[in-house]
């Protein structure tokens, strides 16, 4: 699949769960615009295909898992890591389900369990050139969406 | 009348919302049980009666469609109705959960008046009466 059908997919699906699961719109960077400055501690998680070697991976600034957290959950209460994690666990859960249903995906393509965990460093959020991926701006809160393939 | 809900999900934070999902909605709930998948929930049923079952499809140790084989195999809570809240889309693979005995699926990500239209619908409940009962509690959805 082409990287361009991959990346307007992944736009589309990414807009549309972040809106109606958290009520937030990101904005898109654009491949030649400058990205924010990137945080101290971040997430990262990731979804593989069964059977397959295509990962949906995504990164996230810690403070945006906080913000996602608060809307799904409320904000009068504190997080442990514990609820950060499966918060951004089930985030990778429903834009990879969302995608494959954006794709057209033959129905014999399954999706494994999500795994999710805390990234320190956070240079894997940096944009990687040519790499099917796409970054997302919440008003200076990063998110990396990235199909990658692994040999497995 | 009260209903006891069951909602299956390896995500607490997905079942919390549902949760709460449900009690915005002005449903009579008697108790909601909890289960991270689908061994979790047999093993729920074997000591509790719910009258719904909220599932997830993709959960570690048993997902949701064995857990709809299951049930299905089981006399004691064969006819009890089923709803898979998934992130699945394809028609395909949605017609096949219809096949296999779920009442009906909700799709991720969900707004409050989908699971509620749901509801109602598999519960066999209808507006009017919820908007009674809306009326009565002063619960404004």
């Amino acid at each position: 699949m082409k990287r361009e059908e991959i990346q307007r997919a992944v736009k589309e699906v990414v807009l549309h769960v972040f809106e109606n699961m958290y009520f937030m719109f990101p904005e898109v960077i654009a491949e030649d615009e400058p990205v924010p400055s990137f945080p101290e501690s971040c997430f990262k998680a990731g979804v593989a295909v069964k059977n397959g070697s295509e990962t949906l991976m995504l990164y996230s600034s810690e403070q945006l898992v906080v913000d996602m957290a608060k809307n799904l959950l409320g904000a009068d209460q504190p997080f442990a890591e514990t609820d950060l994690i499966d918060v951004f666990k089930e985030t990778a859960n429903v834009i990879a389900g969302n995608l494959m249903t954006r794709l057209g995906l033959d129905s014999s393509v399954a999706l494994d369990v999500p795994v999710a965990e805390r990234l320190q460093p956070c240079s894997e959020l940096r944009p990687v050139p040519g790499a099917r991926e796409v970054m997302f701006d919440f008003e200076g809160q990063l998110l990396k969406v990235a199909v990658v393939t692994s040999d497995r | 009348m009260a209903f006891n809900v069951l909602i299956v999900d390896d995500s607490s934070t997905m079942r919390s919302v549902i949760r709460k999902t449900i009690e915005m909605s002005g449903f009579d709930v008697g108790q909601f049980f909890e289960a991270g998948n689908g061994r979790e929930a047999l093993s729920v049923l074997d000591k509790e009666w719910a009258d719904i079952i909220l599932t997830d499809l993709h959960m570690p140790e048993m997902d949701g469609r064995a857990l709809l084989k299951a049930l299905h195999a089981q006399a004691t809570v064969s006819t009890t109705p089923v709803v898979i809240v998934t992130t699945e889309g394809r028609e395909e693979r949605l017609d096949e959960l219809l096949g296999m005995g779920a009442r009906a699926c909700i799709k991720k990500p969900f707004r409050p008046e989908e699971i509620r239209n749901i509801l109602m619908d598999v519960l066999g409940m209808d507006e009017e009466a919820m908007q009674d009962k809306e009326a009565l509690e002063g619960c404004d959805f």
